[in-house]
């Protein structure tokens, strides 16, 4: 199909054009297949490695929050269509013991309806106060607004919710704290 | 429910619509969720945070499994499988939940399409269409778009498109996908050699109007210049000359196509003998950087053009340049292939990957890809997407060609995952002696205090302070309630109470006996009289002091009480120690077990990545020598025949 080209070429020597031409045409601009060699043996070493640091994960649990003293604090967020996240402040009886400033990539993981565990410790039994500041932008003003709860640790674990709401009525967000009960 | 379904599959399928070319419907923001850990499990997955996300989803699994979000828990599972590469696990998820014939029709859809993909991405096509081919024509528009187009592929490699054309395939409602199919089918009617069929799928796609969306732009014009430079290729197979150089004029010059259209567009010239018209396109190519093989190509192209305008001169000092120049990019590659080494190319694939933005400054600033300069890209890539972005970038003409192998960038993901890995078994081995000390610190800790509570018999002395206490109390209870002055009388009003009573029992006698005793009864009775009114009068004091004294051994006793609930609650709340340090201990035996597994696949999957990239650079080389022998062959050629003509 090429002879004429082909034969000036060989004159000078070049088959590039040829090379060009197959790199073109060949397979597809998308969606190739891949079977790797390895593939099974790295699947298997994910297999197992994801199962040992389950175990870990359990053990660590048990070790460092037994669930008689474990608290545990999350944060999600419901639209936010109305408040832009950028800051969490956490506190324990007025001591700070998590904050949290946000990147683009997880206050869009929140947003799309992802849940952060912010902080999980230990607390004694007894009455106990946990605060929370939220920091953001919303489409009208920046917010610095609070939430506090006041809970009473027993022998069962706490956990609790940092909801952040946007308020259809009010048009802005609403922050709140919710104790799951477990 | 169904809410919950639909924002399922946008989850499922949001990796796959971040592609350049994808038109994602806007995403509906988020749910509440049901269960907290599966809440974390997607923060987790929207991050590519895929090890962390299966984590959360496996502890949950050991323990009560995740509440009141019906199927999704295992579609997710499946989904996250997948994207970290672990296919025969997403299979048996996904295979599970079709076993279920009471599913729901959308997770049933959904289950087919990622099993589909699983069996393509495998190369297994005939099971991908059969999957392909079990989902709903309800399926979410997007994903369909998205099977369609692997379908097509699936045909295009069985040779089953002939019945294809650019209007089918717009009917098709390929969405983003549409540009590829269109080039997959001109590119395939090309290989076959059915050059008007590939034109008219060339030129459909030419015809698409480019987005405005400047990120899928970009891909949009590439994937235009990649289309006019084919097609200028397949005019050029057929001989029509003018309709080549006028395809290759419609390719971007600072397009990444824009080296092979300016070459086309010089032989297209000369294949009909202008090769004033040659030198244009080839002078301007023979500038840019010499890295890219079209270049390369005009060091040797350039003075053919001359030859062919008798100007040998001009020839002879092309060819000799051409010669100078081709040493030096040997010597660069050569360069190249001695320094680079298994180690960098791990620092390479470890580094911290860039968003799309950062990446692409960085490469801009690899000097026209003079290096071997490549960055690890954060576009959400994944086994999911293999297909449509690359997990490494490069601007080296040297390294595109390999880096665009699937091959190439499943190795890349392969090495990836395996470094996340051992960061991961990395990270507890110090957790894990630290848990090991915690451990043996509480189990002395214990032993000092079981000790301790052995030698005193803190509970049996609790137990006696108690009912010492209590009969205390009592006693106390029954003098307020007798008034009973002379129990709490002082020491000497009690010694002589006791001899009145004694008195008392004397007289007692006598009157028995028939003796006189009024005198002296009266005497008794008086002297009673005074001790009682003596009593009396240090009665509230000696009550207050006997209440003090009860509210002291009842603060000791509640102190004595807390200390046992502490210890109590120490032990209740303990954990076994022994069975846990041997629990602990098969964990960092199997730890370091896993780590050395790991870094042994690393080393070899970095061995094989590191020979693919010196077999690259090697043909380069080979072709530069090739290039350079043409050259030392012309110029001795053209000085032969210059020393033909001149007279003996």
């Amino acid at each position: 199909m090429f002879h004429l080209l082909r034969h000036r070429l060989a004159m000078a020597g070049l088959f590039l054009l040829m090379a060009i031409w197959g790199q073109l045409v060949a397979g597809n601009a998308w969606a190739q297949s891949a079977a790797p060699a390895t593939a099974g043996q790295v699947e298997s070493l994910k297999e197992s490695v994801l199962t040992l640091n389950r175990d870990l994960l359990i053990l660590e649990e048990e070790l460092l929050y037994p669930a008689s003293t474990q608290i545990a604090v999350y944060v999600s967020m419901d639209l936010g269509q109305y408040f832009a996240l950028d800051a969490i402040k956490l506190e324990i009886n007025n001591q700070l013991v998590a904050s949290e400033l946000y990147t683009d990539k997880q206050t869009n993981a929140l947003f799309r309806g992802g849940v952060q565990r912010l902080y999980i410790g230990n607390l004694k039994s007894g009455e106990h106060e946990i605060s929370a500041f939220f920091t953001g932008r919303g489409p009208q003003q920046d917010y610095k607004r609070g939430a506090k709860i006041t809970i009473n640790k027993n022998q069962e674990p706490v956990v609790l919710e940092l909801k952040i709401v946007d308020s259809t009525a009010q048009l802005q967000p609403e922050f709140s704290i919710k104790q799951w009960q477990m | 429910m169904r809410l919950l379904r639909c924002r399922l599959l946008a989850l499922l399928v949001s990796p796959l619509l971040a592609t350049a070319f994808s038109v994602a419907a806007e995403e509906k923001p988020k749910t509440a969720v049901a269960d907290l850990r599966y809440g974390v499990a997607l923060f987790h997955y929207y991050q590519q945070d895929y090890v962390n996300a299966i984590a959360e989803l496996m502890v949950a699994d050991a323990r009560n499994g995740i509440q009141g979000h019906s199927d999704n828990p295992e579609l997710i599972a499946g989904g996250i499988s997948l994207a970290f590469g672990m296919q025969n696990h997403a299979e048996s998820v996904f295979s599970q939940i079709l076993q279920d014939e009471r599913r729901p029709q959308s997770v049933r859809d959904a289950a087919w399409f990622y099993l589909g993909k699983l069996y393509y991405t495998r190369g297994d096509w005939v099971a991908a269409e059969q999957s392909f081919n079990r989902v709903s024509a309800d399926f979410k528009p997007a994903l369909r778009a998205q099977l369609q187009a692997l379908q097509i592929n699936i045909r295009i490699r069985d040779k089953r498109y002939a019945e294809l054309t650019p209007k089918t395939v717009e009917q098709s409602e390929l969405r983003g996908w549409n540009p590829y199919a269109l080039y997959n089918l001109g590119a395939a009617h090309a290989r076959e050699g059915n050059f008007t069929q590939a034109q008219l799928f060339f030129n459909a796609l030419a015809d698409i109007d480019i987005a405005k969306d400047p990120r899928t732009r970009a891909t949009q014009w590439a994937l235009q210049d990649k289309s006019s430079t084919a097609l200028g290729y397949s005019y050029l197979a057929e001989k029509k000359y003018a309709a080549a150089i006028r395809e290759f004029t419609r390719v971007r010059l600072d397009g990444i196509y824009a080296n092979q259209a300016l070459l086309g567009y010089g032989w297209a010239a000369v294949a009909q003998e202008e090769y004033t018209t040659a030198l244009q396109p080839w002078q301007l190519l023979r500038s840019r950087s010499l890295i890219y093989p079209a270049v390369q190509e005009s060091l040797l192209a350039l003075p053919f053009a001359y030859e062919k305008l008798n100007a040998q001169g001009e020839a002879v000092a092309a060819y000799e340049l051409a010669e100078e120049l081709l040493a030096r990019e040997i010597q660069l590659i050569r360069d190249m292939r001695a320094t680079l080494t298994e180690g960098e190319l791990l620092t390479l694939i470890d580094a911290k990957p860039m968003a799309v933005e950062e990446a692409r400054k960085a490469l801009q600033n690899d000097e026209e890809g003079q290096g071997l300069t490549a960055v690890i890209a954060d576009d959400g890539q994944n086994w999911l997407k293999l297909d449509g972005t690359s997990i490494i970038k490069t601007r080296s003409a040297y390294m595109s060609e390999l880096f665009a192998q699937t091959r190439f960038q499943t190795a890349v993901l392969e090495l990836r995952d395996l470094l996340r890995l051992q960061r991961l078994l990395q990270n507890w081995q110090p957790k894990l002696i630290a848990y090991r000390e915690l451990l043996l610190e509480k189990q002395a800790l214990r032993g000092r205090q079981e000790q301790q509570l052995t030698q005193s018999a803190f509970a049996l002395q609790a137990q006696q302070l108690q009912q010492r206490r209590d009969q205390f109390a009592t006693r106390l209870q029954q003098i307020i309630a007798a008034d009973d002055y002379l129990a709490l009388a002082d020491a000497d009003t009690r010694a002589l109470q006791e001899r009145v009573t004694r008195a008392g029992q004397t007289i007692a006698r006598m009157q028995a006996a028939g003796q006189q005793t009024d005198e002296l009864a009266q005497r008794q009775k008086m002297f009673a009289g005074i001790l009682l009114w003596r009593a009396a009068q240090h009665y509230p004091i000696a009550l207050a002091e006997q209440q003090r004294e009860l509210a002291q051994i009842d603060s000791a006793l509640a102190s004595v009480i807390k200390t046992q609930t502490h210890i109590d609650e120490i032990t209740a709340t303990s954990l076994d120690i022994q069975p846990v340090l041997a629990r602990l201990q098969t964990l960092q035996q199997e730890t370091a077990t896993q780590l050395h597994a790991t870094e042994q696949l690393i080393a070899q999957q970095t061995r094989v990545l590191r020979e693919q990239v010196d077999q690259q650079l090697a043909s380069h080389e080979k072709r530069l020598k090739n290039y350079l022998s043409q050259a030392h062959l012309a110029v001795a050629r053209l000085y032969d025949a210059e020393l033909r003509r001149q007279p003996e």
